[in-house]
């Protein structure tokens, strides 16, 4: 089944995490960073496997079906200010290319590109067909799994987003930090980023279960969503000041939390007011925002998967 | 790093040897509560709110949680006591990491279901799961062992030595219980050979659970259960 949403493009930012196709081989990777549609229409005419034709096919629909938001010259300049910032933090940095494969509305893919964006690394992304045939690129890489996301860094695959996580801030070490230095503090981390697995796997029941299953599963989301408000408290991020690991971990399950909360029957405002809070905060980064989806574009995405499992 | 260790636990907890390995192996001493999880203590409840179980290790009065947490918090605020548990090169370390998630949603998460499922059919499919996950384990020791000796971390144990280490007396009293080999030398004769060498060690003659202790436990537990069933 080919995908039949584009991605949506995120109210706050011009420029868009957009899949670039992949290439099994390149000349220079050092000098990659995120590239806007119109690079990615040009550089798909390289290629004529049939994953890029799909692909291209898609994405040229997208660049006539997508019609940017209200663009303020602001954020035009912003933008632009952030891609040459973000290629001085890059010169030096990248030892070895860097390919993440990925699927557009993976919350789990996109901790590996709010990660990627905090610490200015570049990276190749590349969009991988998972509801119909895998790439076998992806196949090799996570045999175990099959599953995404999967950092390929010179051709190695570390896999499960959080250990990528980990890996960026162990093989990064000029980059700005994930993890806090005290142990204490990262043991706090790593639990945390840990239970925010939660949300997902609770929220996946709240939408395909139903009678005492789905009430088992909303009083669970609850319970998560409250014990995550407590964490948080009036902290701005949950290790402090400082933007890191649990947040990363978190606030790609943000875009989830309105169908959760329909489905579920509650409001994130009432249930955790300050991670509702937090949620705002976190999107007003520029790794979040150009990593994450509108509410909107995931609740279709949830509709779609529903009619491929079968469920009312 | 000086303060008073306390692990909150209770001696049949494969979680908790987990803890007791990872203390043992760095050299560290530390008080040991055994809790009565029918009664669980304030101290216990006021540590773990979220989850309210064992173990939690306490250092300097702050509480640590989960397992997999505190064994790589005692290697972080131990680094330079004793033998790292995670090796040097980031690649490596991602490849152990990979393995020890692994080792807790695959084997351990669905091991623990068999004590939870309600009917025999339930239970023989997820354990008939639990021995397809330990199958693709064995891939995951020779990758992680990389030849170099009979534990994941080579030559000498690591983390996923210590988190898989301290299911090793379940895993014998399910044999002794059940006749099912989670562990079985033709199968999987990597991690055969692995619990055999981790036996021999020092920490583990030291630290298991004697696996006769852990036997009549669990048909306690059985017992209690079946009787739950039949009045429920």
């Amino acid at each position: 089944m080919t995908m039949t949403h584009p991605p949506g493009l995120c109210p706050r930012s011009q420029a868009l995490a957009v899949p670039l196709i992949h290439r099994p081989r390149i000349d220079n990777w050092s000098t990659l960073r995120l590239l806007d549609q119109h690079d990615i229409l040009a550089h798909a005419t390289l290629h004529s496997s049939p994953i890029i034709n799909q692909s291209r096919a898609f994405l040229s629909s997208h660049a006539s079906i997508q019609s940017p938001p209200k663009q303020s010259s602001s954020v035009a300049r912003r933008v632009s200010s952030w891609s040459s910032d973000r290629d001085l933090a890059m010169a030096g940095e990248t030892k070895g290319e860097l390919v993440l494969l990925d699927f557009w509305v993976s919350p789990f893919g996109q901790r590996c590109r709010i990660a990627l964006a905090e610490k200015g690394i570049a990276y190749e992304y590349s969009e991988q067909e998972l509801l119909g045939k895998k790439s076998e690129l992806l196949l090799l890489s996570n045999p175990v799994h099959k599953k995404i996301p999967v950092l390929l860094h010179a051709g190695r695959p570390v896999k499960e987003s959080l250990v990528i996580l980990n890996y960026l801030d162990d093989a990064f070490l000029s980059s700005p930090p994930l993890l806090p230095a005290d142990p204490y503090a990262r043991a706090q981390a790593r639990f945390w980023a840990a239970y925010s697995d939660k949300v997902y796997e609770i929220g996946t029941r709240l939408w395909k279960l139903k009678g005492d299953a789905h009430a088992q599963a909303r009083k669970e989301m609850l319970e998560v969503l409250g014990n995550l408000d407590g964490e948080l408290g009036e902290k701005a991020f949950f290790a402090g000041d400082a933007f890191g690991f649990v947040d990363v971990a978190l606030v790609p399950f943000m875009p989830w939390l309105p169908s959760y909360e329909r489905y579920g029957e509650f409001s994130l405002a009432e249930v955790a007011p300050r991670v509702a809070a937090w949620a705002a905060r976190c999107g007003e980064r520029e790794s979040v925002a150009k990593s994450l989806y509108p509410a909107e574009k995931v609740d279709e995405f949830i509709t779609m998967l529903k009619k491929v499992y079968g469920i009312e | 790093m000086a303060g008073e260790l306390k692990l909150l636990g209770t001696w049949v907890s494969p979680f908790v040897t987990r803890a007791k390995l990872a203390l043992h192996i760095k050299g560290l001493s530390y008080e040991n509560v055994e809790e009565d999880l029918g009664n669980k203590s304030e101290l216990l409840v006021s540590s773990n709110p979220v989850y309210k179980s064992v173990p939690v290790l306490i250092h300097s009065g702050n509480p640590i949680c989960e397992s997999s947490v505190i064994v790589q918090y005692i290697n972080d605020a131990f680094a330079g006591v004793g033998p790292s548990f995670l090796p040097a090169d980031p690649y490596e370390r991602a490849v152990t990491r990979f393995w020890a998630v692994y080792v807790e949603d695959k084997v351990v998460n669905q091991w623990a279901r068999v004590f939870r499922v309600k009917t025999d059919e339930e239970r023989a499919e997820v354990m008939h799961q639990t021995l397809e996950a330990v199958e693709v384990l064995e891939g995951g020791l020779k990758e992680c062992s990389g030849g170099k000796g009979a534990f994941f971390g080579g030559d000498s144990i690591g983390y996923i030595d210590i988190l898989l280490g301290g299911l090793v007396s379940w895993v014998k009293a399910t044999e002794s219980l059940s006749g099912i080999k989670l562990i079985d030398t033709t199968k999987t004769p990597l991690l055969a050979a692995w619990m055999e060498h981790f036996c021999e060690l020092h920490v583990a003659k030291t630290i298991l659970q004697d696996v006769n202790a852990v036997v009549e436990y669990a048909k306690a537990l059985q017992a209690r259960m079946a009787d739950a069933a039949v009045n429920n």
